[in-house]
């Protein structure tokens, strides 16, 4: 997941490969920076509240690189609220495949004329060149792969695990911890704890 | 993790027992386990209910997390 946001935040539409959509972001940067449209006071967070804003503190505090804001000031404009959500979801062990969707408002008549006069050229030009660019970023070689692991305590895959077998391990957990708790010598217990190996600590708790 | 066992289980004076309620499994090698826990510490009998979040490695427990579902009275069970 952080590498997919991360993937999402780096992602810069109007670097892509169709010239004619580059020039027509081109087009609109110059729009934004003549009309004011892009400026700090503009974006989310100030004219427009963020989604974080109506959660509780304990969610709204950013916490982790997975708490990474998407470019504020090119993901919304005066012209439009166009809050972007994405899910991820399971495709195989190797994979995640990602769903971003582009929730867009106008803000008044002006900018529904406005988009229904660009209308065309999103569709036609923009956001294809926008999918093919993002899925080209998603799926390009060792993209979709579970990096290496980073320290020895990493597991290599993640491999989803049968309920009935987590079950069973943590029942004969309890059961030896029981047995050690009412005076056993803790052998059964010990064997269910992973041992240490060269760069790995014992099983431990926190 | 096996110190801390005996540890619990001196100040427990062996009455310390465990119980499983529910299991949830996600997508990796880490399983959540809702446990009641069950001690006479001193006279008094307590009760208290924990998530235990585990990371599993070739089937045995590689770490865990304890998280009790009312961390005060937790604390104060085993601060006894």
């Amino acid at each position: 997941m952080p590498r997919l946001i991360e993937l999402i935040a780096s992602f810069d539409p109007s670097k892509g490969s169709s010239s004619v959509a580059r020039v027509l972001w081109a087009i609109r940067w110059k729009l934004g920076e003549l009309l004011g449209w892009d400026d700090p006071l503009s974006g989310l967070g100030s004219r427009v509240p963020t989604l974080r804003d109506p959660l509780p503190p304990t969610y709204a505090k950013p916490r982790s690189r997975s708490s990474i804001r998407f470019p504020s000031a090119r993901s919304t404009s005066p012209t439009t609220k166009s809050p972007r959500r994405s899910l991820t979801r399971p495709c195989t062990a190797l994979c995640t495949s990602a769903q971003t969707a582009v929730l867009v408002k106008p803000n008044g008549p002006f900018v529904t004329a406005y988009m229904a006069a660009i209308r065309r050229f999103r569709h036609l030009i923009v956001y294809p060149a926008l999918m093919r660019q993002g899925g080209s970023c998603g799926s390009a070689p060792g993209r979709h792969r579970r990096p290496a692991p980073s320290s020895p305590r990493e597991p290599a895959l993640a491999v989803a695990m049968d309920r009935d077998t987590a079950i069973d391990l943590l029942d004969r957990l309890h059961h030896a911890q029981n047995e050690f708790y009412a005076g056993g010598s803790g052998a059964a217990l010990e064997q269910l704890l992973a041992p240490a190996s060269p760069g790995r600590s014992p099983a431990t708790i926190r | 993790m096996l110190g801390y066992f005996r540890r619990r289980r001196d100040v427990a004076d062996r009455t310390f027992r465990m119980e499983r309620r529910d299991v949830l499994v996600g997508e990796g090698d880490r399983v959540a386990a809702l446990t009641d826990g069950f001690a006479t510490i001193g006279v008094v009998e307590h009760r208290w209910s924990t998530v235990g979040l585990y990371e599993v490695l070739d089937g045995r427990i590689a770490a865990c997390w304890l998280l009790p579902l009312d961390v005060r009275a937790f604390d104060v069970i085993w601060s006894a």
